[in-house]
């Protein structure tokens, strides 16, 4: 027999991959290793539940088994008749009970949870100590910064920089199809619900870089509706802030190559660069793809499908090697990956609204290097 | 009316492909069901496999982001209305009838009616196959991914033409066995004499009748929404995305009960008759069937916890969500209690129900870990839910609807499935099911979403889903063995005869396979297990006494049992409505096809719906 033994053997190994991999390998979007309140929170629930369900496991799956090697039918008597026992009204009471008292002690902290998680702890709920508008596109992350007026105070995209300790609120919405955010390590996810405002929070407890993505169905490329979240110490959060304020760099002779390869190829029609004068990135005001006006500052390209570190470096290494390296910019400068995207983006995200452009290699060059001179 | 009925007489023939066109016979109507849904089944399992090439390494381009969608979204979609549900019905109609002690179903013809629609419902879902325009918006379809702006191929129009035509086959097959059950029990057989399978498909029914209208009117929006152009779901223009949501939901969490009640009744009759020992505490695991089909109603918006609708909501669903966990802990119990104390044959449907005991618990309790909402906010959407639902509809549905085969078979047959082929295609399936979708759990936890047609390397996914793919292996053995099992067995397998089990209920009562009239004499009911109580009528002393079959030897004597003739009508009827389902789609293509479609399918429509009321008797 042993088929429940064998169930308890898969399961013991699985639990304990699951409990050592959390803190030896690098798990960038794991609901394991919670760096904020509202995933702590999510992760003390699971874990509470886990263990009584463990408990509630070895109990079934020994029973199944014990039951199963004592009464199965012994050679020369496999005809025989047990007792045709119909019932037992105590024990069935004592099994309806049980189960109901488990249920209670779960629904309890469970409900404290929703409390605790749904909105920000009440101390920030009027006075919120900063706002963030998250904005859903198929299939990339808009991100508004509001100041303390709750005005528009800058515009970036797909990487979200926070300052660590400090309660966020995010409001969300979408420009065209459901979309749900989250950010693992920090919170799970909510819902970015087209013609609805939904709102989330979160706060980070220690410096790092989160991986997240969108977990909502959106289309074809949804896998690569990704996103990555800074947390940063307030002045480092401060400095990255006070340079997204400002307007794009001004425009140089060496950058000029590549505004005319930016123009010739409609870029501008969907992507704002702000100038610091009206006709300095002259009409480049579209909105359908993300602003561009810092866009050399990002370490991720197309909502994190590609990272601009070398082309032959994977994602997990990416995110070990990105919040220690300060200099990770200059990790490729050949920019291999960026220029994939810029070549011929459908190839790398199926269904993404920017054209094959099918650039020479002078032009590739030209506009990489004017794209990350906005920094 | 003459001349209408005289058109078509009544068909004669018991052989050949119009016989099986026109049976109404509720066993062949089981066979149909059974090897329709098994063939979905199969479909279903490629295209997960398909699925599994793609993941099993990171950044893979095997398959393209875009049939990817399509095949995840055939796959739930074809494993839920077109495998699991109709093999469910399959048990249904071989069953239910040969337990209750009846000739037929109550409505024979309709019978024939709702799996002739099914069929039809089953191509047009899959017509999308032929363009590679399958539906590619998740089964679940979420407003306003699924309009014409961005979902612009005529996916949608399959998923909702389709899913429209399954309904009405669903809603036909739910009225009749209610009415069924609730009539043409044998004499004696009161509701809590019936057998505990035709009483979850009693309960299952009600369900169906239930939850299907509310889809339909999803659909219906969402049809008018493309076809006509109105704003249902259009947010923009004032329509509401998560309406779509609330009725998507309302329907199918009740559908996860429709999808596992019949599995759970299945069991229900599999241990008692393995153990040699009454279903433990019958009154409270019919009650538990009663009760978690009812909860089933009040949970909804537990798939909806990141959808926003408030902490207030939020707490509401986790609660009745939890609550669930009461009756289906007590079934569980209850099956436990059924074992101990019994004389336990380890044959092959044994395994399976023992491997649903095993399985399904696990799936209830990682349930309990995204019942509790915020837990859930982190779950939701990723692979520890895919490892939850196939823990539920893989270890639970279907590992019952395999050991119902291998149970039924016999009887089906005359013959049986090899118990030594069956134990390998067990164990092939149970390691396969294990190592597939138990990585999957940790795979969820450490943070990889569902519906992704691909993931980037090393985010700590790599291994496991090497592991989960490489093990889908095991399971194309196991079934594959299983298919051959039955195939070899329909043939050359060994001889049953009535009751190969020593099994309790009357099924087991007439010859295998059964006559085309059942039961020769409607038998008369004296107690549950009707049949195990005639056997074994003392029992402080369990001597088996011989029960005279139900029919095989008289069969002579009875050759007068009238027995509803078949007919053509159900086809033409169902032919009338599969062209109307089409029309639109047709119409798209080119308004003369359209058209032409929707008349033809009308005028058989009426035309059949003509003779079918006013055909002769003989």
């Amino acid at each position: 027999m042993g088929k429940g033994t064998q169930l308890i053997g898969v399961l013991t190994v699985f639990m304990a991959v699951v409990l050592l991999s959390g803190c030896q390998l690098a798990l960038p979007q794991s609901t394991l290793n919670p760096a904020g309140d509202v995933a702590q929170t999510q992760q003390n629930l699971f874990v509470f539940i886990f263990w009584i369900a463990v408990v509630i496991f070895i109990g079934v799956q020994g029973f199944l088994t014990i039951a199963v090697l004592k009464y199965r039918a012994r050679r020369g008597h496999e005809n025989d008749v047990p007792p045709q026992t119909h019932g037992n009204t105590p024990l069935e009471i004592g099994w309806t009970i049980a189960p109901s008292l488990i249920v209670i002690a779960i629904t309890i902290p469970t409900v404290a949870g929703i409390g605790a998680t749904y909105d920000p702890p009440s101390e920030y709920a009027d006075d919120p100590s900063m706002t963030i508008e998250v904005i859903g596109h198929q299939w990339w992350w808009e991100y508004r910064y509001l100041d303390e007026n709750g005005d528009l105070d800058f515009i970036t995209a797909n990487e979200l920089h926070i300052p660590v300790d400090t309660v966020i609120n995010l409001k969300l919405s979408s420009n065209d199809v459901i979309h749900s955010f989250s950010v693992p390590r920090l919170a799970g996810s909510r819902d970015v619900v087209p013609g609805r405002v939904n709102r989330m929070w979160l706060n980070a407890t220690e410096t790092g870089v989160y991986a997240g993505q969108c977990k909502e169905f959106c289309g074809d490329s949804h896998a690569l509706m990704r996103t990555v979240a800074f947390a940063r110490e307030p002045a480092d959060y401060e400095a990255w802030a006070e340079n997204e304020r400002q307007p794009a760099v001004d425009m140089t002779a060496a950058m000029e190559p590549g505004w005319v390869v930016f123009q010739e190829n409609a870029c501008r029609g969907c992507h704002t660069i702000e100038g610091a004068t009206e006709d300095e990135y002259e009409l480049a005001i579209g909105v359908t793809g993300p602003n561009l006006s810092h866009f050399g500052s990002r370490v991720t390209i197309a909502a994190n499908t590609l990272h601009k570190g070398p082309a032959d470096m994977n994602m997990g290494a990416f995110f070990e090697d990105v919040p220690t390296n300060p200099d990770f910019m200059q990790r490729d400068p050949a920019a291999e990956n960026l220029k994939r995207w810029l070549n011929n983006a459908p190839d790398v995200k199926p269904g993404t609204e920017m054209p094959d452009l099918n650039l020479t290699d002078q032009q590739l060059d030209d506009l990489v290097f004017f794209l990350e001179s906005l920094k | 009316m003459a001349m209408l009925g005289g058109l078509l007489e009544r068909p004669t023939g018991t052989t050949g492909i119009w016989s099986w066109l026109t049976t109404i016979d509720h066993k062949r109507i089981g066979t149909l069901y059974l090897v329709t849904a098994f063939f979905f089944f199969l479909v279903g399992g490629i295209e997960a496999s398909l699925m599994r090439l793609q993941l099993a390494l990171p950044d893979s381009s095997i398959i393209s982001a875009n049939v990817f969608s399509q095949l995840f979204t055939m796959h739930a979609l074809t494993m839920i209305f077109l495998a699991i549900m109709p093999l469910s019905v399959a048990f249904f109609n071989w069953i239910v009838p040969l337990q209750i002690g009846a000739r037929d179903v109550a409505f024979p013809r309709l019978n024939a009616l709702s799996y002739w629609v099914f069929l039809g419902g089953a191509i047009i879902l899959n017509l999308g196959w032929f363009t590679m325009t399958a539906p590619a918006a998740g089964w679940f379809a979420y407003a306003n991914l699924t309009n014409t702006t961005f979902s612009p191929t005529n996916g949608m129009d399959f998923y909702v033409l389709g899913l429209l035509v399954l309904g009405t086959s669903s809603l036909l097959g739910a009225f009749n066995f209610i009415v069924t059950i609730i009539n043409l029990r044998a004499p004696g057989m009161s509701l809590m004499r019936m057998p505990i399978f035709t009483w979850m498909a009693f309960i299952t029914s009600f369900l169906l009748a239930l939850a299907m209208p509310v889809i339909t009117i999803g659909l219906v929006e969402l049809g008018f929404d493309r076809f006509f152009g109105t704003n249902f779901f259009v947010f923009e223009r004032g329509g509401d995305v998560l309406l779509w949501q609330h009725l998507f939901w309302v329907f199918g969490h009740p559908e996860v009960y429709i999808l596992i009640l019949p599995a759970m009744g299945i069991i229900s009759e599999i241990l008692p008759t393995f153990s040699r020992k009454p279903l433990f505490g019958f009154p409270v695991v019919v009650f538990s069937g009663l009760t978690i089909a009812f909860l089933g109603w009040s949970v909804w918006a537990h798939h909806m916890f990141a959808a926003g609708l408030g902490p207030v909501p939020d707490a509401v669903f986790a609660t009745t969500t939890m609550a669930i966990a009461i009756p289906t802990g007590v079934k569980v119990f209850n099956w436990l209690a059924t074992l101990w104390g019994g004389n336990i044959q380890l044959k092959t449907p044994m395994y399976f129900a023992l491997g649903f005991i095993a399985l399904f618990t696990i799936g209830g309790l990682s349930g309990m870990t995204h019942a509790a909402a915020p837990s859930d906010l982190q779950q939701t959407d990723t692979y520890y839910i895919v490892a939850h639902l196939h823990y539920v509809l893989f270890g639970g549905s279907i590992m019952a609807i395999l050991g119902g085969i291998f149970y039924w078979f016999p009887k089906m047959t005359g013959r049986m499935m090899s118990d030594y082929q069956g134990k390998w295609s067990f164990w092939l399936v149970m390691i396969g099911m294990n190592m597939t979708f138990g990585p999957m759990h940790y795979l969820g936890l450490v943070g990889m979403p569902r519906r992704n047609f691909t993931y980037p390397e090393a985010m700590g996914w790599d291994v496991w889903n090497l592991v989960a793919s490489l093990s889908v292996l095991f399971m194309i053995a196991g079934i594959g063995l299983f298919v051959w099992n039955a195939l070899r067995s329909a043939r050359s397998g060994e001889v049953a005869g009535d009751d190969p089990w020593d099994a309790r209920t009357l099924e087991w009562a007439m010859s295998s396979p059964p006559p085309h009239y059942n039961f020769a004499e409607i038998p008369v009911v004296h107690g549950r297990d009707a049949l195990w109580e005639q056997k074994y009528p003392d029992e402080e002393h369990a001597a088996p006494r011989p029960v005279p079959a139900g029919g095989a030897e008289e069969a002579d004597e009875h050759h007068d049992i009238h027995m509803p003739s078949p007919s053509y009508f159900p086809f033409i009827v169902a032919l009338g409505i599969f062209l109307l389902g089409i029309t639109l789609l047709l119409y798209q293509a080119s308004a003369v096809a359209g058209y032409a479609a929707g008349a033809i399918g009308m005028i058989l429509l009426l035309w059949g719906s003509y003779g079918w009321i006013f055909e002769p008797t003989d």
